[in-house]
């Protein structure tokens, strides 16, 4: 009889104990007002948007400057900006003694500061003369043409600075000659001098590249590429293989460009984005609804996301 | 200030990397691999079924016509190849390759041969330059030791090549020339 006793009470207290376990297993949990229709209250800034110190705390109503969730898709509109440059890049290799050159202009049109469409227009002239050499080269100015687009790795920054690739595809048509020829067969003790005039051929190539924009000053700016170029297809000449190629250059397949930028915002200006952003809120009140717009673009600088 | 700090190099950087690339590129030099000029390069062989390259002794060879009868090669032994410079004043150059040795040298046997070519000026690069190919149209020979003369490629340019057969007449035996 008190065997059984003992044994009842035992069990009764393990059962205690399973039941209790989970309780006092649990987390002190604090609640937190998810009510997401409430009102939202002013916050307190400290720093200001470029993350200074401010003097005084400023209270007021407005998204916290963190990230609630990754944006993929890009930042900007469509029609970001349009840029025009000058590349001279060869002008300056002129000055360190290259002896050919082909200096372009070029428009490129950013979208969504993300992919970039670009058409070069350009010349190529070169004049070369080795003084072991038995010929002098004069490729004629010729015009050349490339295509391509950019792709701007930096698409959600500020567009003024820039790490981009790309690829072109280039086309030229163009003339030279080779004057000044001296050939010798010196056991025949014989020298021949001649030119060989109105060397016409065509060339077309691609280019993969890439390179960083850097603004120096207003909308101003300056960029260079590294570019490597191979070429598709080409004719050559009836008595030479053509030495230079407008666009494309001479002998090496590695080559750069440095280009001086001029670049129109698209973007909508600042005043514009203020009317809309307050549209938008006065629109939400109406509504009932107190979330605030995202804010836009108003110029300036723009955080990276 | 450190975004002002960190703008300021990428500018700096902006001007200073293409100047660097500027003056390193300007460096590289092209390079000739191959001749500066088209220079034919005969092989003897022998007119054998299955062809085999021979070293001729006791000979010399010389351009028909040459200023100062200058000789390219004279009793020379032991050679399996030479240059024989086409003149590039017309399009037909001879030479005489004279046997010097037992008895073909007593008899003063001697072989001449004749390219017939164009001359085609080609300009190849900038650092090789401006050279003349010649477009074969003819070979002529005597056969007293050569079996015949041929131009594989049919053209003769600036690569470091062979580009003339001269097959020779061999015996088997002592007299093997």
């Amino acid at each position: 009889m008190r065997i059984k006793d003992i044994s009842i009470s035992g069990l009764f207290v393990l059962v205690l104990l399973i039941v209790c376990a989970p309780v006092y297993g649990q987390k002190k949990i604090t609640p937190v007002d998810n009510d997401k229709t409430k009102p939202r209250q002013p916050v307190l800034h400290y720093y200001d948007k470029h993350g200074n110190p401010l003097e005084e705390p400023v209270l007021f109503l407005a998204d916290l400057d963190t990230v609630k969730t990754a944006r993929p898709g890009p930042v900007y509109p469509l029609l970001e900006s349009m840029s025009f440059g000058v590349n001279f890049f060869d002008a300056v290799m002129q000055l360190a003694g290259q002896k050919h050159a082909s200096i372009d202009v070029w428009a490129e049109l950013s979208l969504h500061n993300w992919i970039q469409p670009v058409v070069e227009l350009g010349i190529g002239f070169a004049d070369n003369r080795l003084e072991e050499g038995n010929f002098h080269y004069k490729g004629k100015p010729s015009l050349y043409a490339k295509i391509g687009a950019n792709y701007n790795f930096l698409y959600k920054s500020n567009p003024d600075y820039q790490i981009h690739v790309g690829l072109r595809g280039g086309y030229s048509s163009f003339k030279y000659d080779i004057t000044d020829i001296t050939i010798n067969s010196p056991y025949w003790d014989q020298s021949n001098s001649f030119s060989v005039m109105n060397q016409k051929a065509h060339a077309l190539y691609g280019e993969v590249l890439g390179g960083v924009k850097v603004k120096i000053w207003k909308n101003i700016s300056m960029g260079w590429d590294f570019r490597y170029r191979f070429k598709f297809k080409g004719s050559k000449g009836t008595n030479s293989d053509p030495w230079f190629i407008p666009g494309y250059g001479a002998s090496s397949n590695i080559s750069a460009s440095f280009s001086l930028i001029y670049t129109i915002p698209l973007k909508r200006n600042k005043k514009d984005a203020i009317k809309d952003a307050v549209e938008a809120i006065e629109g939400a009140a109406e509504g009932g609804q107190t979330e605030i717009p995202q804010r836009e673009n108003v110029g300036g600088e723009n955080s990276q996301k | 200030m450190i975004r002002v700090f960190r703008y300021g190099i990428a500018r700096i950087a902006a001007f200073a990397i293409p100047l660097g690339l500027a003056l390193c590129m300007s460096c590289s030099n092209e390079e000739c691999l191959d001749n500066k000029n088209s220079l034919p390069l005969a092989g003897f062989y022998s007119s054998e079924e299955t062809p085999r390259q021979v070293t001729l002794d006791m000979i010399s060879i010389y351009g028909l016509g040459a200023p100062g009868d200058s000789i390219l090669h004279d009793s020379v032994s032991g050679l399996s190849q030479s240059y024989l410079p086409f003149r590039i004043d017309q399009g037909s150059t001879s030479y005489v390759i004279k046997y010097e040795s037992g008895d073909l040298g007593m008899l003063r046997v001697s072989d001449t041969i004749t390219f017939q070519y164009e001359i085609i000026p080609w300009f190849v690069s900038s650092a090789c330059g401006v050279v003349y190919d010649y477009k074969m149209t003819d070979i002529i020979s005597t056969r007293h030791v050569i079996d015949s003369v041929v131009c594989p490629n049919g053209m003769i340019d600036n690569a470091n090549i062979e580009n003339l057969r001269i097959y020779f007449r061999v015996s088997t035996g002592d007299n093997e020339s």
